[in-house]
Order: C-alpha cells, then sequence, then structure tokens
C-alpha cells in the first residue's frame, strides 16, 4: 500500500438498533438485521499528483432480546451457576463490507480496503470473562482511467460467543465461585445478544487532473443458531465412596440418609464413564433408596480419574448429574485362565510384585432377581417373608424390591449351611403393588445353592389412600 | 403363613429380558449375574482359576485370542497377546501350564488372527479391525500372509513359496527307456509341509534313444523347509519349439525325486512319455505367498481364507488336501459384492456357507475348480462377523445337525436357514442392547460335555447359554457371567476344559 500525505475524508455514519425482538428462542431461525450506510464524496478541484486518501465509516449495533423459560426443568432450584455461554452464528448471507471507488481523472489508480469487525456488546458487560470477535479485511485495487474499485469481506458461518465464568469471581461479585439461582432468574432473565460491527473502507488514488468519486459501503447481518448453556452444579445428597480405587477391588459405593418423601434425588441410573446401569444390570450388588453399590464394569477400568453421574427424579428437576471422580489404579489381571466349577473364588494373577504370584478375589456378587409377584388385580399387597430352600456358605441376602426399585425393604440375612434340614422363613413387612426378591451374595468364598423360594403375599387394600 | 397366599418358585430358567421387565414370567429371572443351572438347581457360577503356573513358566498377558490347537498327540493352545503400547502381536503355543513355545510369529498391528489345524500344523492369518465409513470391516493385514507353524516351537514361516533358482545340467546317463527326442525339464521343490513350488530351471534336452538321463547341478533351496525336489518333464516337443518353456504341460517324472535338500544330481533317470501323469503345470498359478484373510476354516479338505486387506469380497480356495496350494486363476469363489466384506465361513452338511455380516451364500463342490462353484444367496440380512460361528472342541465348527450363530438379530441356530424364533430371543433386549460397531469382539464356542455355549460379548464379559433341557430358545437358560477383568476369548480344549483369555485394561 503507497504511503503519502492524506487529506482525509470521513464519512461516519452510527447506526444504532434495538431489536427486532423475538419472544422464543426456538423461533428465531434466521435474523436479517441489515442497516446500510453510505457515504459519497466529490472533488472536482482536486488535482493531485500524489496519493489522495478517503474514508467512508460505518458502524452499527444490533441487538436480539430473546426470551426464555425459566429453566427449572433444567435448572434446578437449588442449583449453583458455574458459567453462562452465550453464541450465535452468523448465517450464510453473510456480514458483508463493502466499499466502491469511483474515480475520473487520467492516469489514475486506485485502491481500496474494506474491514469488518464484529463483537459482542452484551449485557452485564463487567461479568463477561471471554468473547470473540471476528476481524476480516479485504482489498482490492486497480489502476488505468477510469478506475472501479470494490472490496467486500463475507465471513459466514463463523460463531460469536461471550462467556461468563462466576469460578473466576469476576468484578469481585462471586465471592463463592458461582451465581445462586435466583440471581441467574434475575440478572438473565431474557437473553440479549447485541453485535456491533464496524465497517470502513479506505480508498487511496493518484493521478494528475480533475478527480471526482465516490464511496459507498454496506453492512448487512445475518445471524441464527442462537444458544445459551449454563453450567451449574448442585449438592447432592449422595455420597460416592470410595474415591480411589485400585484393582482387582472393584467396588464402589453411593449412600445417602433417608430422604424426606417426595424423595427429589431417586437415583434411576449410574453412569460410569459412557457405561450406563441400571438396577437389573449385572455390575449391581444391590440398589435401594439409601444404598446403591456396583461393581465397575471392566470396559471403563483405565488409570486417572474416571466422572461417575447419576440420573435422578425429583420433583424439582430430573436428569444427569455429575455425583463425583473415582480415581482409578489399574493391575495387570490379563492371562489365560480355566473354569472350574469346584472353585468358590476367583484366582487370577498378581503382577504387583516379582515374582507373579496368585490372589484371590470374590466372585463378583452373584445374583437373581425374581418376576414381580402381584395379583391381578394390582391391589395393594402385603407381603410378609420369604421362604428359601438353599444350602451353601456365608451370609444369604435378600431384598423386597418394587417396581422401579422405589421402595426396598432388606430382610435378615440367611447363615447358609452345606448340609441343610432346614428352610429358613425370613420375615418382611413390605407394602406394595408389586414387588420382586433379590437374592445375592457379595463376599469371597462364599457360595450358593437355591432350590425353591416362596413368596408370602396377602391382599391389603384395593388403593393408596387417595 | 396365616391369612396369606404364596408364590413359589422352584423353576430357575435364567434370565429375561424382552422389553419392560414387569413382563418377566415367574420361572424366569428379570436381573441375574454370575449362576450356573445344574438341573433344578441355580447356583453360584464356576470359580475361574490360572491356567499357567506360575513358578514355571512367565505366565502371558494381554490375551486377545486363544484357539484349541490340536496335535498329533494332545490338545494344546495356540495363544495370542497383543501389546497396545508397541502395537504389535505376537503368537505362543502353550503346550500345558508348565510348558510355552514362543514366540512363534510376531506381526506389527496383528490384534486378531485366524487359525485352522490341518494334519498337525497350524495355519495362521494375522488379521485386524479397519475403519470403513460407520462401520468396522475385519480383513487380513496388509502386506502381510498365511503363515503355517510345525507345532514343535520352530518359529512360524509364510505358507507357499517360490521355486528354486539356478539351472540344471542335463546329460545322457547310462543305457536305459527313454523316448527320444526334445523334451522340457525343470525341477520343483517340496516342504515338510508338503507344498509343491512352480516348476523353475526349466531346460530342454534332446532325448537319446536307449539312454537314461542325468541331471546335475539341481538347485537347492535357501529354505530350510525344503525336503524334496522333484524333476518335472514335458512330453515329447512336436517342432517348432515354443521358446516359452512354461507353455508346455508339465508331468512329474516317476521315481525322479532328491529326499533332500543338498544332492545337486540325480542320474540315470529312464521313463517313458506314456508314463507321465501326474500334472505338475498346475503350479504355475499358485500363489507363491497366501495374502492374509480374516477368516480360514476347511472345506473338503480344502483351505478356505477370505477377506483380504487389498478385496474384503475375495474368498480363495486351496486344491484338495494341499492348503498352501492355492490357484490365483482358478481357486477363487466368485460372489456379488453387497458393501460389507466376507467374514466367515463354514462347512455344513457338505456346503460351504461364506457370510458377510449382513447375508449368507452357499457354494457346492461340483468336483470342479472352486471358481466354477455357482453362489446361492442363502440369506439377505443375516450373517455373521469373524468367531461369531460356534466352535466346538477341535475348532472347527458344527456338531452335525446344525451351526450356533451371531447375528446382529440374535444367537441363531442354522439347518440351512436362520431359524425362528432364535435361540436368544428370551434376552433380546440385552443383545439388541449391544454396540453394532463392537460386534467383531464376539466369539462363541460350545461346550458339548458340559452342555454349555459361550458367548465373549462386546462388553467382554460372558454370556453363558445353559442347553441342559435342549438346544431350542424355550429351554435354553441364559446367564452373564462377569470377572473383575475383561475377557476377550474364550476356547474348549481336551475334552470340556474351558479356558478364557483376558486382556490388560
Amino acid at each position: 500500500m503507497p504511503t503519502t500525505n492524506y487529506s482525509s475524508i470521513d464519512l461516519t455514519n452510527i447506526i444504532a438498533i434495538s431489536g427486532p425482538t423475538f419472544t422464543n428462542c426456538s423461533d428465531i431461525g434466521s435474523a436479517p438485521l441489515t442497516p446500510n450506510f453510505s457515504g459519497t464524496f466529490n472533488d472536482p478541484a482536486i488535482n493531485q499528483a500524489s496519493n489522495y486518501l478517503g474514508t467512508a465509516r460505518g458502524e452499527g449495533i444490533w441487538s436480539a432480546v430473546i426470551n426464555h423459560n425459566t429453566p427449572t426443568t433444567i435448572v434446578p432450584s437449588n442449583a449453583k451457576i458455574r458459567r453462562i455461554r452465550m453464541q450465535m452464528q452468523f448465517a450464510n448471507n453473510p456480514v458483508t463490507a463493502s466499499a466502491s471507488i469511483t474515480a475520473f481523472s487520467t492516469n489514475s489508480s486506485a485502491y481500496v480496503e474494506a474491514t469488518l469487525q464484529a463483537a459482542p456488546e452484551p449485557i452485564n458487560a463487567p461479568w463477561i470473562t471471554s468473547f470473540n470477535t471476528i476481524n476480516d479485511i479485504d482489498s482490492d485495487a486497480a489502476a488505468g482511467a477510469p478506475v472501479t474499485v470494490s472490496a467486500s469481506i463475507n465471513p459466514p458461518g463463523e460463531f460469536m460467543f461471550f462467556e461468563y465464568d462466576f469460578t473466576t469471581n469476576p468484578n469481585g461479585d462471586f465471592p463463592l465461585g458461582y451465581m445462586t439461582y435466583a440471581d441467574f432468574i434475575t440478572n438473565f432473565s431474557v437473553a440479549t445478544f447485541q453485535i456491533k460491527t464496524i465497517s470502513e473502507i479506505q480508498s487511496l488514488w493518484s493521478g494528475a487532473g480533475s478527480l471526482t468519486g465516490n464511496a459507498a459501503g454496506g453492512c448487512a447481518l445475518q445471524a441464527s443458531n442462537w444458544s445459551m448453556e449454563v453450567e451449574w452444579y448442585v449438592t447432592l445428597q449422595w455420597t460416592l465412596s470410595p474415591s480411589t480405587i485400585t484393582l482387582p477391588d472393584n467396588i464402589i459405593e453411593l449412600t445417602r440418609s433417608a430422604p424426606i418423601e417426595p424423595d427429589d434425588e431417586q437415583i434411576e441410573a449410574v453412569w460410569i464413564g459412557d457405561t450406563k446401569i441400571e438396577p437389573d444390570d449385572p455390575w449391581v450388588i444391590v440398589w435401594t433408596k439409601i444404598l446403591i453399590r456396583i461393581h465397575i464394569p471392566p470396559d471403563e477400568v483405565e488409570n486417572g480419574d474416571k466422572n461417575i453421574d447419576v440420573e435422578i427424579i425429583g420433583t424439582q428437576f430430573s436428569g444427569r448429574i455429575p455425583a463425583g471422580t473415582l480415581t482409578i489404579t489399574t493391575a495387570d489381571l490379563s492371562g489365560i485362565y480355566q473354569l472350574d466349577d469346584s472353585a468358590f473364588t476367583d484366582t487370577l494373577y498378581d503382577r504387583s510384585g516379582s515374582p507373579v504370584v496368585t490372589q484371590e478375589v470374590a466372585i463378583p456378587a452373584p445374583f437373581f432377581v425374581t418376576y414381580s409377584v402381584n395379583n391381578n388385580e394390582s391391589d395393594v399387597l402385603h407381603f410378609t417373608g420369604t421362604r428359601i430352600k438353599a444350602s451353601g456358605q456365608g451370609s444369604l441376602h435378600q431384598l423386597f424390591q418394587s417396581l422401579d426399585y422405589i421402595q426396598t425393604e432388606q430382610l435378615n440375612d440367611i447363615i447358609l449351611r452345606t448340609s441343610n434340614n432346614l428352610v429358613p422363613f425370613s420375615l418382611a413387612n413390605f407394602i406394595d403393588q408389586q414387588a420382586n426378591v433379590r437374592v445375592y451374595m457379595d463376599t469371597i468364598e462364599d457360595f450358593m445353592k437355591i432350590d425353591q423360594i416362596i413368596i408370602f403375599y396377602k391382599k391389603l387394600f384395593t388403593g393408596y389412600p387417595q | 403363613m396365616r391369612d396369606h397366599d404364596s408364590k413359589t418358585i422352584n423353576i430357575f430358567n435364567g434370565l429375561f429380558d424382552r422389553g419392560d421387565r414387569e413382563n418377566t414370567p415367574e420361572d424366569h429371572f428379570q436381573g441375574a449375574n454370575n449362576l450356573r443351572h445344574e438341573g433344578k438347581l441355580v447356583k453360584t457360577r464356576d470359580g475361574i482359576t490360572i491356567s499357567q503356573d506360575v513358578n514355571a513358566v512367565t505366565p502371558l498377558t494381554n490375551i486377545r485370542r486363544i484357539y484349541n490347537y490340536p496335535l498329533l498327540t494332545q490338545n494344546t493352545l495356540i495363544v495370542l497377546s497383543y501389546n497396545p503400547a508397541t502395537n504389535i502381536g505376537t503368537i505362543y503355543h502353550v503346550i500345558d501350564e508348565d510348558t510355552q513355545f514362543g514366540p512363534i510369529l510376531t506381526i506389527t498391528g496383528m490384534t486378531d488372527f485366524a487359525f485352522v489345524p490341518f494334519a498337525g500344523r497350524a495355519y495362521i492369518s494375522p488379521f485386524s479391525g479397519f475403519a470403513n465409513g460407520d462401520e468396522t470391516v475385519e480383513k487380513g493385514l496388509d502386506n502381510e500372509f498365511l503363515y503355517v507353524y510345525a507345532g514343535d516351537g520352530t518359529a512360524a514361516r509364510k505358507a507357499a513359496g517360490i521355486g528354486l533358482s539356478g539351472n540344471m545340467t542335463i546329460a545322457v546317463g547310462a543305457a536305459g527307456n527313454v523316448d527320444p527326442g526334445i523334451h522340457v525339464y525343470g525341477v520343483v521343490s517340496e516342504t515338510a509341509s508338503g507344498y509343491l513350488s512352480p516348476p523353475t530351471a526349466l531346460e530342454t534336452f534332446t532325448n537319446v534313444a536307449g539312454q537314461s538321463i542325468s541331471f546335475g547341478s539341481v538347485p537347492t533351496s535357501g529354505d530350510p523347509n525344503v525336503t524334496k525336489r522333484h524333476i518335472v518333464a514335458s512330453i515329447k516337443v512336436i517342432s517348432p519349439l515354443d521358446p516359452i518353456l512354461e507353455n508346455y504341460q508339465l508331468f512329474f517324472i516317476p521315481n525322479a525325486t532328491i529326499n533332500d535338500n543338498v544332492t545337486t544330481f540325480i542320474n540315470n533317470v529312464s521313463f517313458f512319455d506314456q508314463d507321465l501323469i501326474e500334472d505338475a503345470s498346475h503350479l504355475f498359478d499358485n500363489y507363491t505367498e497366501i495374502p492374509a484373510g480374516a477368516f480360514l476354516t476347511l472345506y473338503h479338505g480344502r483351505l478356505v481364507l477370505g477377506s483380504t486387506f487389498d478385496d474384503f469380497n475375495l474368498v480363495l480356495v486351496s486344491a484338495i488336501g494341499e492348503p498352501e496350494a492355492i490357484s490365483q486363476i482358478d481357486g477363487l469363489l466368485s460372489n456379488q459384492p453387497n458393501g460389507f466384506p466376507v467374514s466367515n465361513a463354514a462347512e455344513f452338511r457338505d456346503i460351504l456357507y461364506v457370510m458377510r455380516p449382513n447375508s449368507t451364500m452357499s457354494f457346492i463342490d461340483n468336483g470342479d475348480e472352486p471358481v466354477t462353484w455357482i453362489p446361492v444367496d442363502i440369506e439377505g440380512a443375516l450373517g455373521t462377523r469373524p468367531h461369531g460361528i460356534a466352535q466346538f472342541l477341535n475348532s472347527t465348527t458344527q456338531s452335525v445337525d446344525f451351526l450356533i450363530v451371531c447375528t446382529y438379530q440374535g444367537v441363531s441356530l442354522f439347518t440351512g436357514g436362520y431359524q425362528t424364533p432364535e435361540l436368544s430371543w428370551k434376552i433380546e433386549g440385552l443383545w439388541k442392547s449391544f454396540n453394532r460397531p463392537d460386534f467383531g469382539k464376539i466369539q462363541i464356542v460350545c461346550n458339548v460335555v458340559k452342555k454349555r455355549i459361550y458367548i465373549i460379548t462386546p462388553e467382554r464379559y460372558l454370556l453363558v447359554g445353559f442347553i441342559q433341557n435342549g438346544l431350542n430358545p424355550k429351554a435354553i437358560q441364559w446367564e452373564p457371567w462377569t470377572f473383575t477383568q475383561p475377557i476377550n476369548t474364550i476356547a474348549v480344549t481336551t475334552i470340556d476344559q474351558d479356558i478364557l483369555g483376558c486382556d490388560i485394561f
């Protein structure tokens, strides 16, 4: 670009537009916001032997205000807001800034440069912790008389975002590292996107003789894919333990105190990494309202941290939330093994030291869950106990379980013997419309042989009190 | 109990998973793990013990695949250990708990291998899974080949082989019987596994009536596995001589064999043209290096190999009784591509069934070359991946009356068509929950004595089908068996011994 003396012609047209206002995020689609600016210049008396600079500049600010539903089904009322991210995307009809200079003279040349800057102009600006801008510059040049040059820039498909990261305590307003839900509802009652664009055209031409011309430009904006993402957390009633495990130990527990009804954190499923575990899955040892004990599936075992999430159902919120992080230390248990029907444990290679030795571990909780007992009318039943014909070794555990494991009742353990003339009765006091029985063992060298199980029940009511 | 009714459950038929757990029948479980069935009893499953004596050998690690390998005198194991850190797969031969040979084969990228035993030897084909769009396809490794292992601890070698190089000298021998005139002569090598190389060192010689033929400077081989060399000849050449000597049909000369790889002469060979019966020309067309594939099986004494790296539709078939003799012209099975690789094959009731993950076709040996066998489409939606056809004791498939095949639909009995309902009907919900791209991890074996079907699931635990009450969808009892470590492979050896191969995490 040639550099010499300048006489600048400054055409500045600032446009501020607020709106249009959108009432429903999902209806936004493409949002055309198209102010234009233009300016002309005409200086027939110019007789420049050297470069002559003209500038046209336009600046526009658009706002899009979007209502959103109070997100109680997405963010619970006891949530602590960590971060918020607002984002939009420029549509394929791009933001454009163009310029054209027409100079009429002899021996003239011209250069034009178009510049676009687009940056967010968000509300709650002191809390903004990061954002991006889009800058594009295009230029064009030509020589000869008459001279016409133009330049335009097209940033289609680019995203623009800005973020609030409350964990960094922006502006000193968040010493706890989060925004409360109440403040979130107040300060972000609507989602407001403000975008400022600056379009500037500079032209430079030189030549002798009379010189006239004009500069014009425009700035149009189309945007879509508006999004607002909220990162939050809650303090769960459930506690994950242990926080670290070393193989071959691979059992984790989620525990809590007995909940106050209505239960806000009934767990439907546990996620270990990418594996979803539900109550009847093979990895489950026991699943009650206050205790969930499970094996880590081998495919999720790897050195390092593993995210443990739970899917909960409750009156305030239903969905998947983090329960904690588990640090796993693996062990090399690989090798060639063989099944042994006389063994009541699993004997594994132990390569923790040298030479290789062996170690005994429990067979991962053998269990079964019977079918669900009910009467044909689905009346409320009283389940008074079970009688199990069993032999073996160790403690045999039993659990009455309602549908979907909403209610459970642990029965007294049965101490098994290898030779047994008794078919013991286990007392219960379980009331529900349906119930099944989980029978399981969870200790090394315990084993069971089950021949029969009898479930005792009686119709109690035809329905629950209304 | 006073005033209380009772529900007695004394029939236990295993896991039931078909949608809503509320629909579980009285005699099934809506959840279960680590149980076995013996008669009416349900018990804690078998425990596992180590298979290698830690005091005698350093136990193998990172086990990816195990096959039962029957030698002439005992059952052994052939085992693949794969190190993900180095991407190297290594095969060992485990004789018993105290003895292992190897490594017998080490190949980069070998995450799996196909195997078939033949006359005490092991034929090994390295393969792996490759991304193909959203799918994973199993095919032989690039620039890799079929290997043969003698079972004696020596390293496996590439199957087949090139011919001998060099020039023979041919002269008139002592008094003998030959047809006079120009004849073409050459030499064929034979390996310890019986492979015959293409004829090489071709020369012409004019026989003299009444005089035998003596051969000198007979080429030897640098391959120590070559154990014999045969002299081959054409009948009398009709003038003019074709300068391309390979165009002449060559025959094995009776009694013209050097029974070693050292001697460079054989003298005083007599034969008449009418004695030349056994053709050797077909050896020109054979592969000297057989490309690796994703599956191996046997059919009518022929080796069948399929899904090579360069063409996953390719199925190669060897000559009868010669597993390394595969013609590049006649030893191919023609089939219509459908976008999926050929992935498995098995012989059943004298028919060769070749499968893709989503289809099944059949071929019948018509007594002619394999390229003339006509494919018949059996099933247009069901097939299986490698290891998806149940193996029985001797690493071959099928019992007498059926194949057990793991398809995307479920575990099916195949008796010429896929029977419905499938064997896994009761646990259809569980089967459909498996991730389809991981179906290549499925392996199925059947322990006939224990009356169990074992299936390695994509999630690397065991699914056991107890068939003590019958092999049908209603009587089979399904139980998942989980372990502390992931299970990659299973084999049945020595009648009814179940061997598991576990991987590092």
